[in-house]
């Protein structure tokens, strides 16, 4: 295999170990919140990496690699606002966070505005 | 309004040239002619950023800090996380924290929203634009008052986001 066949699949390596992490983030941690942040995982360092490989096997001046570009911008904006929109409708509606979370300052705000 | 069907018009024209990423004269027509017409349709929407403006050496810079400390932070974060989901103890300090911003705009909150929740320790949750604060659900709550937690999550993304929206 060629030099770029390695580095590209040493990208992919990294990209499946973060995917991995991230999916089995999303069964083990405990509330919504922190799994949604384990579904973020699984894009900034799972699907972003796989990019790159793609990038560096086929030349990052070829039509994969300027796909791979628009796709990684796509998924940069996408990701957060998405992951954004699901823990604001989740904390709206009062979906609770786990018993071992430390601190809930919304909470102790409006707490101190009523008193 | 000129001015904005124009710059709408170049970033579509960018964004055409990637995804063809084909130099033919019928798709740089074709081309051509689909980005004024997506100027046309988007530039009511609101303000658009000059394309030639990351051209400025200044702001190149500070987009080129903010890359490699986004770059940097988003790896010792996921890395972090990793930790913290493999480890059999599950060592999370997850809790909601409320931090002051100094982005009084829709495009710095927004910006400073999406860069923030790219770095997976912290995950923007709400904001209020009246008390300028930002509410975040963090894996690994920051210790300290208000500033000193706005310290380790938003704010040192919010000072290279103003050198690269400065006018």
């Amino acid at each position: 295999m060629s030099v770029h066949g390695w580095v590209a699949a040493a990208f992919c390596a990294v990209g499946l170990f973060f995917s991995l992490t991230g999916a089995i983030g999303i069964v083990r941690m405990p509330d919504v919140y922190t799994r949604i942040q384990c579904s973020s995982k699984t894009i900034t360092m799972g699907a972003i990496p796989f990019l790159v490989a793609l990038a560096i096997a086929e030349g990052p001046l070829s039509t994969y690699g300027s796909r791979a570009l628009v796709v990684g911008i796509l998924l940069f904006i996408v990701n957060p606002a998405a992951s954004h929109a699901v823990a604001r409708a989740a904390y709206k509606t009062g979906v609770p966070m786990w018993s071992g979370s430390v601190v809930d300052e919304v909470q102790l705000r409006r707490e101190d505005e009523s008193e | 309004m000129i001015l904005r069907v124009l710059y709408t018009g170049v970033w579509a024209y960018a964004v055409w040239l990637v995804i063809t990423w084909t130099a033919t004269a019928e798709q740089l027509i074709f081309g051509a002619v689909l980005s004024l017409l997506v100027g046309l349709a988007l530039a009511p929407l609101g303000d658009v950023a000059a394309p030639w403006r990351v051209l400025d050496p200044r702001r190149a810079v500070a987009l080129a800090t903010l890359l490699v400390t986004c770059a940097v932070r988003i790896v010792r974060a996921n890395v972090s996380l990793a930790h913290r989901i493999l480890a059999p103890s599950r060592p999370l300090r997850s809790g909601m924290v409320v931090v002051p911003t100094t982005m009084r705009t829709d495009a710095g909150i927004g910006a400073t929203g999406l860069v923030t929740s790219l770095i997976v320790d912290n995950q923007i949750v709400d904001v209020d634009t009246d008390r300028h604060v930002l509410q975040y659900h963090a894996v690994a709550v920051p210790e300290g008052d208000d500033q000193q937690k706005a310290e380790q999550i938003n704010a040192p993304i919010e000072r290279l986001l103003a050198r690269i929206d400065r006018r």
